[in-house]
């Protein structure tokens, strides 16, 4: 991450949470609004640099505040019932697909926990009926690399003890959950670590499988033992498992520790709105 | 951090077991994907149907590996004229930034495949990367070189579009792909 001056814009975006008025920024009801406006910005992730290549360029980019919840998944399934859970096609979502609502509903209690048990498909589904799309794994890395203080905090120890932590805990589906929100990073985006997982756009694309490339630099770049040496931080350990479990599905895989949040390439209409 | 690298360990248990099985079930004809051929032309995939259909993923610019995937794809027609079955040869580029339909054209002469049952597909961004999660193909582009790095695999249509067979890497045996 280079320059100071490129993280003005996120804490102006953060003076707007805390209740500043803000032209541009809509700080909504309670607890601000719903899309976070993410200044651009380079990023190191720990996959897919080449040799020579330090960062990727990041693009400025819009990105939900929080996990997508049960209850605006229900007002999408209303909207498009090819994705209710007793229409939705084979094709998109395996047969756990929603399994732990009631029906057509999330139980009662739950309407504000992350929606789980979506595939890839129906989470990139609901994204474009936003008008948005899911965050690429970059973008997605890029935003959750900051602690509460720090745009890139992966060198932080006590932050990825934190994050490795979470991961440590045995998943509990349901049980482990509670409704979104709370302790935004320095971008103001909330819950990307210690609640569920996340798809991303191109969630498989890092470990490709070792039998097609020629070139042997880019396996030892990119498998097993070999991946944390070649990576480009060694001690996050925390992104490896992310890259590792991000790679392990397939795009109808549901699972009740994966949910998504949606990105935007320009300012969509919920942030002119001010709320979800 | 014992409990951490329980975890990691984990997540690559996971990733083996995983390879394998993310391919769709049901026909991938039912996606409303389009596309442009190497002749300029609007089609969509179920326009093959009712034929087996070999399908790749490859870009024109790779150096490396499609070569080789695009000489497979020829020994499969070898061993398809030899059994005399008909089929389709259909290839996605990956690259919908620099493979337009001229490019592909040039592509497919290069390539000598001017047979009239293979045609070169491209698509939107999104299209590509639906169609490569229905047939479970991994790829990322780097996004300042542009190259793209992907899984090598050809995987066979029946008539309805479901996927029966699959070769994944350049070594697989074409042997039982039928």
């Amino acid at each position: 991450m280079t320059g100071a001056a490129a993280w003005a814009p996120a804490l102006l975006l953060l003076a707007g949470a805390a209740g500043a008025a803000l032209p541009g920024s809509t700080a909504a009801a309670a607890g601000g609004a719903a899309v976070v406006r993410i200044p651009a910005g380079d990023f190191a992730p720990l996959f897919g640099l080449d040799k020579g290549q330090e960062s990727f360029p990041v693009a400025s980019f819009w990105l939900d505040r929080r996990p997508v919840t049960r209850a605006l998944y229900a007002a999408f399934t209303a909207a498009h019932p090819e994705w209710r859970h007793d229409a939705v096609n084979g094709l998109y979502a395996d047969a756990q697909y929603l399994k732990n609502w009631d029906g057509d509903r999330p139980h009662a209690g739950q309407e504000d926990y992350p929606v789980t048990y979506v595939s890839w498909f129906a989470a990139t589904a609901y994204c474009r009926a936003q008008g948005g799309r899911l965050p690429s794994t970059l973008e997605w890395e890029y935003v959750a690399a900051a602690s509460r203080t720090q745009p890139d905090a992966t060198g932080d120890r006590a932050f990825v003890a934190g994050i490795l932590d979470w991961y440590a805990r045995p998943s509990r589906g349901d049980l482990g959950l509670a409704p979104v929100g709370g302790d935004p990073n320095f971008f103001g985006i909330e819950n990307l670590h210690g609640s569920v997982w996340e798809w991303t756009s191109d969630f498989n694309s890092s470990f490709i499988t070792a039998d097609n490339r020629a070139d042997g630099d880019r396996s030892r770049d990119f498998f097993c033992g070999n991946g944390v040496t070649g990576a480009a931080r060694r001690d996050d350990y925390a992104a490896f498992i992310r890259y590792a479990m991000r790679s392990s599905l397939g795009a109808t895989f549901t699972l009740g520790n994966v949910g998504f949040r949606c990105a935007y390439d320009r300012a969509p209409a919920a942030y002119e709105r001010g709320t979800s | 951090m014992k409990r951490a690298q329980w975890n990691w360990i984990g997540g690559l248990a996971a990733l083996v077991f995983a390879v394998g099985t993310t391919v769709a079930s049901g026909s991938i004809y039912q996606a409303p994907l389009t596309w442009r051929t190497d002749a300029g032309e609007s089609v969509r995939l179920d326009r093959w149907q009712g034929k087996p259909v070999v399908l790749t993923m490859v870009f024109t610019s790779c150096q490396a590996t499609c070569p080789r995937t695009m000489a497979k794809l020829g020994e499969i027609q070898a061993q398809f004229d030899r059994e005399k079955i008909a089929a389709e040869f259909v290839i996605v580029s990956f690259d919908p930034i620099r493979d337009t339909p001229e490019r592909l054209a040039w592509y497919r002469r290069e390539t000598n495949h001017t047979q009239s049952n293979w045609t070169f597909l491209v698509g939107s961004e999104e299209d590509t990367r639906t169609l490569a999660m229905l047939l479970g193909i991994k790829y990322s582009r780097n996004p300042t070189s542009g190259d793209i790095m992907h899984d090598n695999k050809i995987v066979l249509l029946n008539g309805a579009g479901e996927i029966t067979k699959e070769l994944l890497g350049l070594d697989a045996s074409i042997e039982d792909f039928r």
